[in-house]
């Protein structure tokens, strides 16, 4: 079952999994672009708003931060950077580094905006089937012209088929080739080659092997659109999406400032 | 007979459309595997990229990268480390992360324009990897406000032993999958 | 005798290196269950892939309701269904539903009439309990009939499998034939390509065998054909080995 405990979704009945796909991408890219404006009070309103949210999928603050520890490492070393670079009066100095008030105001507000939009995004992913993303890809790439958007559709669905098998058949691989005691193997192209090689030839021929079934089952691009279930509160969400991300411009209209003038 | 070229056009048409998908699976895969060589252990993502840029070509490699970033902002763990996301794309390290969209456009249209034997390989993806570094390096100089020399230091230097590992791996790969690729 | 659906005439198909496939002649009659029998590297799998126009011949051709098969692909790809023999890399779908419902999008038949069709077609194979899983957590039996309801979605003159029982266990095996014979009962016609007899033997109404050379040796009823089939590198069935008759355990 690792192809299912590979994807981050969850199965479950809560509002954001019922929520139509399409309305949930949207939110996601509303209140992500906002958050590239939001000043502190914002992004603290933004994340009160957030929290039932989190806590309806059974996370809490502490799961947040251990899933999302590498990336927020990288935060706060940049958050740590701002600090020192941006001039302003020092607040106080290490060794001979000065540590700026501006500077460790922006620097930790880069990281707030950058770690709300990593919960967005987790969240969303939590609560989406993949295969549903393919739809809302597929939906939203309609409008836009030169994008095949069934094609994307399609390759999104076929990524989905390949990446458990090509994962599962690295491990297999990998297994192989130490069975051979092909680890042993000092040059190192050698060893990229022994691991890489089989699990290629292997992955093209049955990629080659689902083309030619998809053609015997009648492959075409004029296909059926993707169906959606709509959960019935989809007005509520965009209503109150709506509202969060008008807010949270009011309250950060120095910042919006900063970035338009 | 026209029905038959209809058949093929089909047909060939799904074909590089399944291989292209096959390599956003494989670059997402390639963030999970690491070899260790040396202190490093190198992740053969980039590797993989460029490959897709060697074997599909420019227009259906770029396809694939560009399925490859909207799964991965979207959510699915793709990213280095199993991480995905919009904030990942425009975080600090996304600049490799978007390089390797003209990163894998250069490689494949080089690749064509030059034609395709080992050497040939070598210098394709030589300026992909040129183009993937300049967007990725000043992007890093910035998130982290570094001074050049520290960012090519922390975002260049430590991989150009692994790159070069990883080309010379590439180059024989490239040579024994295009035949299958083909036929 | 009514007119046949498919006529294969003086099919062939030249390999650089191989054997391939060298003038063969049959026709395929409505409700036949065939079972095209020969040892590996007999050409089973070249010739039905001529079947749906898959493969191109050398020379000869194929035609389905006397029309040349590669004169509308759609039709003959949706008339002939094939399910082939590994069952792993022929699923496109992430749910069960959804893989049954990839034909019938392919054909951009309207979403309401997919969710029937699928139902029904799930339901006559007895995977609906089944619906909502991902295709790869399935058992080999359930992915083999899995495959076979993606076919059955668009309503095909024949189908055709491709080795169905191999790597299966002796459950799944009875239960695939089970499923098969229910389905010829029902009208529909069979053809199963296999190098092992065992299974379907009895159930057949026509055996077609070819040689390891690619030729085709045989076209009989499968009782008149037994005890010659070792000859042409295809295991004589246990029952006709030891000099009994068919047993009654298959229908």
């Amino acid at each position: 079952m690792a192809d299912l405990t590979l994807f981050s979704f969850n199965a479950g009945t809560t509002a954001l999994h019922d929520l139509d796909v399409r309305v949930k991408t949207g939110l996601v890219c509303m209140l992500s672009m906002t958050l590239f404006f939001a000043g502190f009070f914002a992004c603290l309103i933004c994340f009160l708003a957030l929290y039932p949210l989190i806590r309806s999928q059974g996370l809490t603050l502490l799961h947040l931060i251990l899933r999302l520890k590498g990336f927020l490492l990288l935060l706060i070393i940049m958050a740590a950077a701002r600090a020192v670079t941006v001039p302003g009066e020092p607040v106080f100095s290490i060794l001979d580094v000065e540590i700026t008030r501006q500077g460790l105001a922006q620097g930790t507000l880069v990281a707030a905006r950058f770690f709300l939009v990593m919960v967005i995004g987790m969240l969303f992913a939590v609560t989406t089937r993949p295969a549903d993303l393919k739809s809302a890809a597929q939906w939203f790439l309609a409008p836009v012209p030169f994008i095949p958007e069934k094609r994307v559709g399609l390759m999104i669905s076929l990524f989905l088929r390949f990446f458990p098998l090509i994962l599962a058949q690295a491990g297999q691989t990998a297994d192989a080739v130490n069975a051979r005691c092909g680890s042993f193997r000092k040059n190192p192209v050698r060893r990229i080659r022994s691991l890489t090689l089989p699990l290629l030839k292997k992955t093209v021929m049955a990629a080659d092997h689902l083309s030619l079934a998809m053609t015997a089952r009648c492959y075409s691009e004029n296909r059926t659109d993707p169906a959606f279930n709509p959960g019935g509160k989809e007005r509520i969400f965009l209503i109150a999406g709506a509202g969060l991300c008008l807010g949270m411009v009011l309250l950060s209209r120095e910042s919006v400032r900063m970035i338009f003038w | 007979m026209p029905e038959t070229n209809t058949a093929v056009s089909q047909t060939d048409n799904l074909r590089p459309m399944v291989h292209a998908a096959l390599f956003v699976a494989l670059i997402s895969v390639g963030a999970f595997i690491a070899i260790p060589i040396g202190p490093v252990p190198i992740v053969l993502q980039n590797m993989f990229v460029l490959l897709a840029g060697l074997l599909l070509g420019p227009v259906w490699g770029t396809a694939c990268v560009a399925v490859y970033l909207l799964v991965g902002m979207a959510g699915l763990p793709v990213f280095a480390g199993g991480t995905s996301g919009i904030g990942k794309l425009f975080g600090p390290t996304g600049g490799y992360l978007l390089g390797y969209l003209p990163a894998v456009l250069v490689t494949g249209a080089l690749s064509r324009f030059l034609g395709k034997t080992g050497f040939r390989d070598i210098l394709a993806m030589i300026a992909g990897s040129a183009v993937l570094y300049s967007i990725g390096v000043p992007w890093l100089k910035l998130a982290f406000s570094l001074s050049w020399g520290q960012a090519v230091s922390m975002g260049l230097a430590p991989f150009l032993l692994g790159d070069a590992v990883k080309l010379a791996g590439a180059v024989i790969i490239a040579k024994k999958i295009r035949p299958l690729l083909k036929e | 005798m009514p007119d046949p659906i498919l006529e294969i005439d003086h099919l062939s198909h030249e390999f650089a290196g191989g054997n391939g496939i060298h003038d063969i002649n049959f026709q395929v009659y409505a409700g036949e269950f065939i079972l095209l029998a020969g040892p590996n590297g007999s050409g089973k799998t070249t010739l039905i892939r001529h079947l749906n126009a898959l493969e191109h011949p050398s020379s000869g051709g194929i035609r389905l309701y006397g029309r040349p098969v590669t004169a509308n692909l759609m039709l003959t790809r949706k008339t002939i269904g094939m399910v082939f023999q590994d069952a792993d890399t022929q699923i496109v779908g992430d749910t069960v539903a959804e893989e049954v419902a990839f034909g019938l999008e392919n054909l951009n038949t309207p979403r309401a009439q997919i969710r029937e069709k699928v139902d029904q077609t799930l339901s006559r194979i007895n995977l609906s309990h089944l619906k909502d899983r991902n295709p790869a957590t399935l058992s080999g039996g359930e992915k083999r009939r899995l495959a076979i309801a993606g076919i059955l979605v668009m309503d095909p003159e024949i189908i055709v499998l491709d080795e169905p029982f191999a790597n299966l266990d002796y459950p799944s095996s009875r239960h695939l034939v089970e499923t098969i014979c229910r389905l010829n009962r029902d009208g529909q016609t069979i053809i199963v390509a296999t190098h092992d007899v065992e299974e379907v033997i009895t159930l057949a109404s026509r055996l077609l065998i070819l040689d390891d050379q690619g030729h085709l040796v045989r076209d009989g009823f499968p009782a008149e054909l037994l005890g010659c089939l070792d000859r042409f590198g295809i295991r004589e069935p246990c029952f006709s080995r030891m000099g009994y008759t068919a047993p009654p355990w298959q229908t």
